[in-house]
């Protein structure tokens, strides 16, 4: 195989196939990236760990068609670290040789033949707006769980309908839900990993008029969007009957200007550590938020907004209200509030994103 | 500005909560309120463990039998003790009171001495705090408390005392011989009925009286060590200081097998034995982990650990045992024959203040705590979960015959 290519193309694509896909050692042949040069002058880098696998195309200046299976992580940062010039990548049985400028290099390849072969897209297929796509996952994948006891929970479900698609992420103490509108050839529903959702998302953040198309079927999801196609295996089990948590909405409901409140949580929550909570007293002319610990002090906050609803306070986890705070696109945000044991509901300016935080119950009810 | 010595001559605080229990039974059914409440041992054997003061006003008394407190107030509403709910209003009487210094060191959930001396500059004079103490008390818990405010950690006990109910007394250093001296020997901590006896036998009655014995005296009949202590309380003297609770660093319980064990199915039973005690422990100590170590001791007696840190800390078993599982399957290599198996919760935090959950945790939090109180009630393992009822011996009617 033999080609010549731009550098910053080459490095952008292995930094790309490289992220959603783990570094685990076990198999040699799945830390490196596949490389494929066609006759037609398009070079395709896939790799995988099993459970996620990261294809990418682009376009280079053929001179040989051919395959190599190359080390990663060590192509990804010597292509990184190259001068900004064309790069000449040619590779045998045994080697491949990379000359950039006055650079050159040689890097022992892997067994091309131990590469798993991947499967093909398959299931219902659905598309969606990419910028859409992109922002409906970075508000939804941050509820997601990182407690690898939970599998369930550390994925997103994908609800496909006709109308479209929901994307659903709980840790059990928040749950946050985006709907999106779709065009999809039929039902489907499926727990994709967080991780390879990310990616996806990611993908789709750099097409600002494009589409993301997405197959499902029972095992596997596969994202493409643009030139990048992404492949995972779905996390098995049931997961938990979001709708039911779902409240039709409180009589407490607090309008503020979202990134106001959002510092003010931020602020105030640096003096909240382990399980301390921020407070959050609504009344007529807004919200006060309190924090204390014993060993690092005291902060109060007062934001002015609207507030219809009787006085209550409700402390609240000022992480998990940020994050849902800061997911809320919009000026304007909404939370509501029903007492200290049901979850505050926050939400944008829209409908199409909900988000549940549970509160953090005090020691001992106040008479 | 220079640095200046602002110790106060009397730094240190006793709180006390006014009829505790009784009080925290009222706020969970307000309908009490103005009735005589007793709460305690309800059987026949039972004394009281606390008394409101309307049933104190009938001459009732803590420790006093039931029954005999029953006769004394026969219109008194009498209750079981309910330690969850004391538990958590002691939590939050620990915030108030850390709220002015952490030199707090709590004797009881309705007690603890502070000592201010580093607080003056912040919150003023001890007095000032002691009622600033008050007024937060009430307004966070909503019951009452009194305080004594002393330059010694007995002398403020026996303050707050004379303060009861909800008030404050200030026993400035120059009047402490005369505090002490109109109160019974009895008042001293140390002396005993029958030091007490012995001290009667000699005329003396008062803590006046005791200072005026001469030291000679009081050694030959009570030898010299308790001479010396009580002389020293007698004139006011207590060299303890105030110590800081420390919070224990972990909870863990392990069991060695009586032979080498290699069936999974077995040692996860064990794993969740522990867990269960582990989390019972929590619990009952008020805390919850943050991170679950699991501990493995194979046969030719080298010891693996493996920890993980939860996203939340808790004090469920289920939980300390997922990820307790879950750490044991992730041991390297298979068919390992092990000889002891240990579970530990680490990384406590106060279960102060508590993450509730959209689902399951709830319920389960639930489930945990209603066999804590069948357990209190029947003994250990009187509910079990199904997976260890056949590591359980098996005996009574319709077992098993070996």
């Amino acid at each position: 195989m033999k080609f010549r290519c731009d550098r910053d193309d080459l490095s952008e694509a292995l930094q790309t196939v490289q992220r959603g896909v783990s570094n685990r050692p076990g198999i040699p042949a799945l830390t490196g990236v596949l490389m494929e040069a066609e006759e037609g002058g398009t070079l395709t880098l896939t790799t995988t760990d099993l459970e996620v696998s990261a294809r990418l195309s682009l376009a280079v200046t053929p001179q040989e068609a051919g395959l190599a299976l190359v080390p990663a992580r060590l192509l990804a940062d010597m292509v990184k670290s190259l001068a900004s010039a064309p790069v000449d990548f040619e590779s045998d049985q045994g080697q491949a040789r990379i000359r950039c400028g006055a650079y050159e290099g040689t890097v022992r390849l892997l067994p091309a033949e131990d590469f798993p072969a991947l499967q093909p897209p398959g299931g219902t297929r659905v598309v969606v707006d990419a910028p859409r796509f992109a922002e409906a996952v970075g508000q939804v994948a941050r509820a997601a769980s990182k407690d690898e006891a939970r599998p369930i929970l550390t994925g997103v479900l994908v609800e496909v309908s006709r109308e479209g698609i929901t994307l659903v992420a709980t840790d059990s103490y928040r749950l946050a839900v985006r709907e999106i509108t779709a065009t999809a050839e039929g039902e489907a529903k499926a727990i994709v990993p967080e991780r390879a959702l990310s990616e996806a998302g990611r993908g789709a953040a750099g097409e600002e008029k494009g589409q993301v198309e997405m197959f499902v079927d029972q095992s596997q999801v596969t994202f493409r969007v643009g030139r990048l196609t992404m492949t995972s295996r779905l996390i098995e089990g049931e997961f938990p009957n979001y709708r039911q948590l779902l409240p039709e909405g409180y009589e407490s409901r607090l309008e503020a200007s979202r990134q106001g409140l959002l510092e003010a949580v931020r602020r105030v929550g640096l003096m909240a550590r382990d399980s301390a909570p921020v407070r959050m007293s609504f009344n007529a002319l807004g919200v006060r938020l309190t924090s204390s610990s014993p060993d690092l002090g005291e902060a109060v906050e007062t934001v002015e907004a609207r507030y219809e609803g009787e006085d209550l306070t409700v402390a609240f986890n000022p992480g998990y209200l940020a994050d849902g705070l800061q997911a809320a696109v919009g000026e304007t945000v909404h939370l509501e509030v029903r007492d200290g044991l049901k979850p505050g509901i926050v939400r944008g300016e829209g409908r199409e994103f909900t988000y549940l935080v549970m509160p953090v119950r005090l020691p001992a009810p106040v008479s | 500005m220079g640095k200046r010595s602002t110790r106060p001559a009397e730094p240190i605080l006793h709180v006390d909560l006014d009829a505790f229990y009784a009080a925290v039974e009222v706020l969970k059914d307000p309908s009490l309120h103005g009735k005589p409440v007793l709460v305690g041992g309800t059987g026949n054997r039972g004394v009281v463990a606390s008394a409101s003061y309307e049933a104190r006003a009938q001459g009732v008394a803590s420790a006093m039998p039931m029954v005999r407190a029953r006769r004394l107030c026969p219109q008194a509403v009498v209750l079981p003790p309910d330690f969850e709910a004391y538990r958590a209003h002691s939590n939050r009487f620990r915030e108030v009171l850390l709220s002015y210094t952490p030199v707090v060191e709590p004797i009881a959930l309705d007690e603890a001495f502070l000592d201010v001396g580093g607080a003056a500059l912040l919150f003023g004079e001890p007095v000032a705090i002691g009622a600033r103490i008050r007024r937060d008390v009430r307004a966070e818990l909503g019951i009452t408390c009194s305080v004594g405010v002393a330059p010694t950690k007995f002398v403020a006990k026996l303050a707050s005392e004379a303060a009861k109910p909800d008030g404050l007394v200030h026993v400035p250093v120059g009047e402490v011989p005369g505090f002490l001296a109109r109160l019974p020997v009895r008042a001293l901590w140390g002396a005993g009925e029958r030091t007490a006896e012995t001290l009667d036998r000699l005329g003396v009655r008062t803590v006046g009286e005791l200072a005026a014995v001469s030291p000679a005296i009081l050694e030959r009949v009570l030898g010299e060590a308790a001479a010396r202590t009580l002389s020293e309380l007698a004139h006011g003297i207590d060299p303890r200081d105030v110590v800081p609770y420390e919070a224990p660093k972990s909870i863990s319980h392990e069991e060695t097998f009586e032979a080498d064990q290699s069936e999974e199915e077995t040692i996860l039973r064990e794993v969740l034995a522990l867990s269960r005690r582990v989390a019972a422990r929590l619990r009952e100590d008020g805390y919850r982990a943050r991170t679950v170590v699991l501990k493995v001791r194979l046969a030719n007696f080298s010891t693996l650990t493996r920890s993980r840190t939860l996203p939340a800390p808790t004090d469920l078993a289920a939980d300390v045992y997922r990820v307790a599982e879950a750490l044991y399957r992730g041991l390297p290599g298979t068919r390992r024959r092990i000889r002891l198996v240990g579970v530990q919760a680490t990384g406590l935090v106060s279960a102060g203040a508590e993450q509730l959950a959209l689902y399951r945790g709830e319920r389960w939090g639930e489930v945990e705590r209603a066999v804590d109180r069948i357990e209190q009630r029947f003994g250990r393992d009187a509910a079990l979960p199904a997976a260890l009822l056949a590591r359980r011996p098996r005996h009574g009617p319709g077992a098993p015959r070996a």
